[in-house]
């Protein structure tokens, strides 16, 4: 970690007397805010019936952009735990979560990953790349933060919250076992991942693909048309047959990536829709961290040639393969 | 922390029942697996929760802990609600449940039970790590102390587990099968650590899959499959007809002569 990160992880952790000093609440759950559905995931899974959670982005959200509403606003200042990202992913958050670190518990989950195992940002030179839930074995990390935040404010204890956690680590470390097996039956020359932007650099560097985003890191920064015109020329020379489309990010420059090399007499289709800074319908399995991860494994390692249980790791996608 | 209230009489009140559950119901997907469940547990006693394999002894405990979740149904800890009242307890789940894959010394495992007094930056001074092997020794595993958990054998990661939960110095000990698949070794240190903790007069609640060494270790039992069979202590609810009831008739002569029972 570097020392600022580290700093900032134990400052928020520190700046407040444990829960159980704090006025004690009737209820027999303790109220959690999550910023991200996939930390919202971790903290359900691993709380179970001891939590009530509330995740501020759903669906569709792009956590780069998103600014606190009144009502998270009013959610946050009223909760046991505040459980957000960090790692500058909630970029337009980050004041108010320094605020409110004086006055809450607000734990930044994906800062006690230490340093030397982050990617550096594409653009920005001083920050990381946060995109680090889609390396499963990388986000154990944060989970095991969450399960100690959790076991912290909930008290009681470090068994009662154990074997929730443990279950759901064992499910993270069975997502990187089937992520190896069936990419690894991609042909190497088609282990290319063209994406509408950059959220994808943790998980090429996991199962050894190269990924090219469209976009920057944020999604911010627009592309230009020089820009897509290289991506275009990248296509055709490397005979890449399929790209793919997020579902929190818009998808007009895919498409007009597609239509540029059609122009070029080189067909591309698009691969599926992935899910990159959000996960899918809450309900579904898709709408949970482990569903999210299975779905873009299968769905990347079909598009690009390699072999697929027809729904997944354990038969649950919506869609078939 | 120790408690000096006695406290074996069966007339304690609900409102100071260590736990006291009352209409608990769990169910998954709309079944049952406990229905309707009221327990008092005796303060200050060593209770056993016993019943067939799938009454639901592991999913009431759990449910009482508020990690799973139930239909219907209140929980109070020492006339507390469940929330306000988890400092005083220390949880022991199956070992077998959690996968100790992950590299941590013994000694490390015990200094968790010690972290609401560490604060929140956790700095771990002498006297902790000094109360840790106090706790380690209890149980007879203080030379294993920077050894790795998972390089133990079964019956020595129970018993470091114990180890820290005596650490957290509760007023009251839930264990779910401490004894399931460990050595007699382990087993006899267990039970002796148990009693101790019950002649400092804390209490004591295991789910326990022995029946034949529960009028040894146990002075109350709660006999339950799915319903609520019998409660109270081992002279008036562990005979043979409440076990015929809890077991649906299923035990031959032979086995329930061998219990000892009343």
């Amino acid at each position: 970690m570097t020392m600022l990160s580290r700093r900032r992880f134990l400052g928020s952790a520190a700046a407040l007397p444990l829960a159980a000093a704090l006025p004690a609440r009737a209820a027999t759950a303790i109220d959690v805010v999550a910023t991200t559905g996939m930390i919202a995931d971790a903290a359900r899974a691993i709380g179970g019936e001891a939590v009530a959670v509330k995740a501020l982005m759903g669906p569709g959200v792009d956590p780069h952009s998103y600014r606190q509403t009144r009502t998270d606003i009013v959610a946050m200042t009223r909760a046991d735990l505040v459980l957000w990202h960090g790692l500058y992913l909630e970029a337009q958050m980050e004041q108010f979560m320094g605020e409110l670190s004086a006055r809450r518990q607000v734990v930044p989950v994906a800062e006690a990953l230490p340093r030397e195992r982050l990617l550096a940002h594409d653009t920005y030179e001083n920050k990381v790349d946060p995109h680090v839930w889609m390396d499963p074995a990388l986000w154990a990390t944060p989970i095991s933060a969450i399960h100690d935040a959790l076991s912290r404010t909930i008290g009681g204890g470090p068994a009662l919250l154990e074997e929730n956690a443990a279950a759901y680590l064992a499910t993270a470390a069975r997502l990187d076992t089937y992520a190896r097996k069936v990419l690894a039956t991609v042909p190497e020359p088609a282990r290319v991942l063209v994406t509408a932007h950059d959220a994808f650099s943790y998980f090429g560097r996991a199962y050894g693909f190269e990924v090219l985003g469209i976009q920057g890191i944020s999604t911010e920064s627009e592309a230009g048309l020089a820009r897509i015109g290289d991506l275009v020329d990248t296509l055709v020379e490397r005979k890449i047959g399929a790209v793919f489309v997020e579902s929190s990010v818009p998808d007009r420059n895919m498409r007009a990536l597609i239509e540029g090399a059609a122009s070029r007499g080189h067909e591309v289709r698009i691969g599926g829709e992935l899910y990159s800074d959000a996960m899918g319908v809450p309900g579904t399995y898709e709408g949970t961290w482990p569903g999210m991860i299975d779905h873009n494994v299968t769905t990347i390692a079909a598009a690009l040639g390699g072999q697929v249980p027809p729904r997944g790791m354990d038969g649950r996608l919506t869609a078939g393969f | 922390m120790a408690l000096t209230l006695a406290g074996t009489d069966d007339a304690a009140t609900a409102g100071d029942a260590p736990l006291s559950v009352r209409g608990l119901t769990v169910g998954y997907g709309g079944s049952p697996v406990v229905f309707s469940i009221d327990m008092d547990v005796t303060p200050g006693a060593m209770t056993a929760i016993i019943g067939p394999n799938g009454a639901g002894k592991s999913t009431l405990l759990k449910a009482a802990l508020g990690i799973v979740p139930r239909l219907s149904g209140q929980v109070a800890v020492f006339g507390r609600p469940l929330a306000r009242a988890r400092d005083r307890i220390a949880y022991v789940p199956q070992r077998a449940s959690v996968d100790w894959d992950f590299p941590t010394t013994v000694i490390d495992v015990v200094l968790m039970g010690l972290y609401s007094r560490l604060g929140l930056l956790r700095r771990v001074k002498a006297r902790h790590r000094a109360q840790a092997m106090e706790c380690l020794s209890r149980v007879g595993m203080e030379a294993f102390a920077d050894r790795q958990i998972g390089r133990l054998s079964g019956g020595q990661q129970q018993r470091v587990f114990l180890a820290r939960a005596l650490a957290q110095d509760a007023d009251l000990y839930l264990l779910d099968e401490p004894f399931a698949g460990v050595d007699a070794a382990t087993e006899a240190a267990i039970i002796r650590v148990l009693k101790a903790l019950k002649d400092e007069g804390r209490t004591v609640v295991c789910v326990h899959h022995d029946l034949s060494t529960v009028t040894e270790y146990f002075d109350h039992v709660f006999l339950l499959n799915r319903t609520r069979i019998a409660a109270g202590p081992v002279a008036t609810a562990f005979t043979a007809e409440t076990l015929q009831q809890a077991y649906g008739g299923r035990l031959a002569e032979a086995q329930l002569d061998q219990l000892a029972l009343a």
